[in-house]
């Protein structure tokens, strides 16, 4: 899927994420912003990554700003902006 | 609960309910749907939800969204789809496009139908609607819908829906499948609760929704059976077992005679006090 | 050198709950009971007549909380004077004690004993701000220590929310009345010089809980502290339904354990899900006809009703936690004021900790082997302390903890907590959302519950598993090397050491 346009999915409150996302200019560019980056950064990375994979995005500006959000919410939240920047 | 409420969705199975709907309809705005929707799939796939029945409230059929909620959500298998304003057209017109999702997804599960009766149509077509599918477990009332759709005012009393729940209560039994009423929305008056859940019970409800999770301990109190009903009924039970064995059909029990329907509901009974560990 | 549970122990590793246990006989300090203190309105003049040095011990109570004054302005007058490498001997520490930390700064103050650290201060602290080691230690500790002589005391500030004509203290009156001086008569006790600090004078006082010939001098001021101060950080019954669903459960517990009997003595925790327990408690206790003999510890307006209404014969206080509790034990017998030697002091053989049947206790995070952590947080920085949480597990019949399990990709239960407050040994129970273990001495306890009831019980380490199957497995946090930190147990042992962030 192309990201043709600026999108944004899920919110700032407990245990959700929030998504925004913007055409990129060659490559994944993606920021993380975590409650618990210390201890779940790479694994929140990792699931941001396979999503966009499936979703068959290769180029991108992401940031997620996650507050606390489980890998299913993750998931949840990417697809759906990735869906909304390409409508 | 809202499905697009990730902290909810996951503590879920927490609350002590015994069936969860996950609502992509009203309590999702319009501009979420698809937000609630791609959440909700991911939240069947991977959260364990153990002990609780898992449905999903698809928007209704003069929506835009049910085919797409449809879609996302089959695939995923949850325990049943909740039709709301539910009438022939819309039951299977649905279980058309679920059959088809499930043939092309090769689901284990057959997912059931809990059809929530919130019109007046939908009232007076029950029997219909019910024998539309063969994939119906439950009806719901939704008085506040159908008391828009009747341009009447909604009560605390509740006078104004009386109809409606005996018509509910009844056909679901002729039926054999289950009987929801609607929720009671004062979510500060226990007292109020109790006394309106008991009044549903006597006439026939097998539960009852609750709009918040505060509600779901006094429900339980009024539908869960008393210890001297438990009691009661494993007697009956023992005694049951104890006259086949003597080769009798009927046998008297404190008076009165006790055939077979008598005997099934002491099964039920048991059934349930189990169920809700009232007995090991 | 590592102690019995495996953690840094210094100089004088924790052994065990009840290895160290010494009798010592309440203190009769060597004042003469005809003394009367001398009265001032000028603080500065008082500070002038005191044997103010470097290196002297002060030492305050936190029955002000959040609202205190008194500290910060003793503080910011010593520090003016110039004297250097203080030791501060808090009851606890909130945000409004702020001004300590340039005092770090600047080796105005080098160290600092406290059982509850929260804000500044204990950010500062744990980034090394502070020159020697600070020391984390109990509400039942404290006075162990002072009456043993480990800590000595040049000064003691008293806030005093009202003072009567013979110099005797109490905290049930006043403008800023806080209920009781429960953490402060350690203080009045073995202080080389005891200050009270006072807004109100009255020629007879409510309840008076600190008698007059303890005190050397009593200084009156505008204001010791604001009583909306009080009610910080604590005390509503939890609305969250998650955490409702372990009240119930763990009330469920309590009521099959054998305990929840006529005269049953029970404590809760100030948190939102400990407070809702004592509700369900109290349905289960309204339709048995169950009285209990009494509740203890920190009282909230809570509590109180369940005095009124006849659920608890008696209340034994060391602290109001709001301003309903205030009220109440200045008019009810039987809310009782306590010290924190009554309260807790493991040397007490009488303690009050000992005769408790349950507490129910909360955790920043807690271990496969039960140990608790209330002290820092899970990035390793100070954010609370015992309090009375290692007396009470260990005293208690049955200690439980309730927590939820996962909350916002927090786990509760981890392999081994950043820092150890309470020795597992002591935790009996714990209560989540998704199931409950207890420790695994209980056999009849585990056996009994399973029989009778629908809890899910199950071993902790099942439970563990459930919790990372949520969160996915957290990487680990590097720890430094240098200790800024100790947590001290009940004994004056080494629990565990808190580590520079």
């Amino acid at each position: 899927m192309e990201i043709r346009k600026q999108a944004i999915a899920g919110t700032l409150q407990s245990n959700d994420c929030q998504v925004r996302i913007v055409p990129g200019e060659g490559g994944i560019d993606l920021s993380i912003e975590s409650s618990v980056m210390e201890t779940f950064g790479k694994q929140i990375e990792n699931t941001i990554r396979e999503t966009l994979v499936r979703l068959g995005v290769e180029d991108c500006r992401i940031l997620v700003e996650d507050r606390g959000a489980l890998d299913y919410t993750i998931r949840a939240r990417v697809e759906t902006a990735v869906r909304r920047a390409y409508e | 609960m809202p499905g697009n409420n990730p902290g909810m969705l996951t503590s879920a199975d927490c609350l002590e309910a015994d069936s969860i709907i996950f609502d992509l309809e009203d309590a999702v705005s319009l501009k979420e749907k698809d937000a609630a929707r791609i959440l909700v799939r991911e939240a069947l796939s991977f959260l364990p939800l153990q002990g609780v029945e898992v449905t999903v409230r698809v928007n209704p059929l003069d929506s835009p969204y049910w085919k797409e909620d449809l879609e996302s959500i089959i695939p995923a298998e949850p325990d049943g789809i909740v039709i709301p304003k539910a009438s022939v057209e819309s039951v299977q017109t649905m279980v058309k496009e679920i059959k088809r999702l499930e043939e092309a997804h090769q689901t284990e599960k057959k997912t059931k139908l809990l059809l929530i009766i919130e019109s007046a149509m939908g009232l007076i077509d029950l029997r219909n609607i019910i024998e539309s599918s063969d994939r119906i477990d439950a009806i719901l009332l939704g008085a506040e819908d159908l008391s828009s759709d009747m341009g009447i005012k909604r009560t605390k009393e509740s006078k104004e829906i009386e109809y409606a729940r005996y018509l509910v209560a009844t056909a679901a039994r002729a039926y054999r499948i289950d009987a929801l009423d609607t929720p009671f929305t004062d979510i500060d008056d226990v007292e109020g609760l109790e006394a309106d859940t008991r009044f549903a019970k006597s006439i026939g409800f097998t539960g009852r929704l609750a709009i918040n999770p505060r509600q779901i301990v006094t429900i339980h109190e009024v539908f869960s059976p008393t210890q001297e009903e438990i009691e009661e009924a494993q007697i009956i039970l023992h005694e049951a077992e104890e006259a086949e064995k003597k080769g009798l059909g009927v046998f008297s029990y404190k008076g009165k005679m006790v055939d077979l329907p008598v005997i099934k509901r002491a099964e039920q009974i048991v059934d349930s006090a189990r169920k809700w560990g009232l007995v090991r | 050198m590592r102690n019995s549970i495996g953690r840094e122990g210094l100089d004088r590793p924790y052994e065990g709950p009840f290895k160290n246990v010494k009798t010592h006989a309440f203190v009769s300090p060597k004042k003469d009971l005809a003394r009367k203190p001398v009265f001032s309105d000028n603080l500065d003049e008082v500070l002038d007549k005191l044997d103010l040095h470097d290196g002297m011990t002060v030492s305050f109570h936190h029955h002000m909380r959040n609202g205190d004054h008194v500290l910060p302005m003793v503080m910011e007058k010593l520090h003016k004077r110039g004297i250097k490498n203080m030791t501060v001997a808090a009851t606890s520490i909130f945000p409004c004690h702020s001004c300590l930390v340039p005092m770090f700064e600047d080796e105005t103050v080098t160290k600092v004993l406290a059982s509850y650290i929260s804000g500044p201060v204990g950010v500062a602290i744990s980034k090394g701000k502070l020159k020697e080691i600070c020391h984390m230690t109990t509400h039942g500790g404290r006075p162990r220590s002072m009456i043993e002589g480990e800590v000595n005391v040049d000064v003691a500030f008293i806030a005093a929310p009202a003072v009567d004509a013979n110099g005797s203290l109490t905290g049930s009156e006043g403008p800023a009345s806080c209920g009781v001086l429960g953490y402060a008569h350690a203080d009045a006790e073995t202080a080389k010089k005891v200050v009270a600090i006072t807004d109100y004078t009255s020629k007879t006082v409510n309840r008076p809980e600190i008698s007059g010939h303890l005190v050397d001098y009593v200084v009156k001021v505008d204001s010791i502290g604001d009583p909306k101060g009080i009610v910080s950080g604590t005390t509503q019954i939890t609305k969250d339904p998650v955490g409702l669903k372990i009240a119930r459960d763990a009330a469920k517990l309590i009521e099959h354990s054998g305990l929840l009997n006529n005269g049953m003595s029970f404590q809760t925790g100030a948190g939102g899900i400990s407070l809702a327990v004592a509700n369900e408690l109290k349905k289960i206790m309204k339709e048995k006809k169950i009285t209990g003999s009494f509740a203890s510890g920190g009282i909230t307006d809570y509590l109180v009703n369940l005095l009124k209404e006849g659920y608890f014969e008696k209340l034994y206080d060391v602290q109001c936690f709001n301003l309903d509790a205030v009220e109440s034990i200045k008019v009810n017998e039987n809310h009782i004021k306590m010290s924190a030697h009554t309260y807790a002091n493991i040397n007490n053989p009488d303690n009050i900790v000992n005769k408790l049947d349950v507490v129910i206790l909360g955790a920043s995070e807690i271990d496969l082997d039960f140990n608790v952590n209330v002290t820092t947080g899970s990035d390793g920085i100070i954010l609370g302390g015992s309090g009375g949480h290692a007396d009470t597990a260990a005293g208690a019949k049955l200690a439980i903890i309730v927590s939820k399990l996962v909350n916002s990709r927090i786990s509760c239960l981890v392999d081994e907590v950043t820092t150890v407050t309470t020795p597992g040994e002591t935790v009996d129970v714990l209560v989540t959302e998704r199931g409950i273990a207890i420790n695994p001495k209980h056999k009849e306890l585990i056996d009994k519950l399973k029989e009778e009831t629908n809890l899910k019980i199950m071993e902790i380490h099942e439970l563990k598993k459930i919790a990372d199957f949520y969160t996915g497995i957290p990487e680990k946090r590097e720890k430094s090397d240098q200790i800024v930190a100790v947590s001290e147990y009940r004994d004056g042992t080494i629990l565990d050491a808190i580590y520079k962030v």
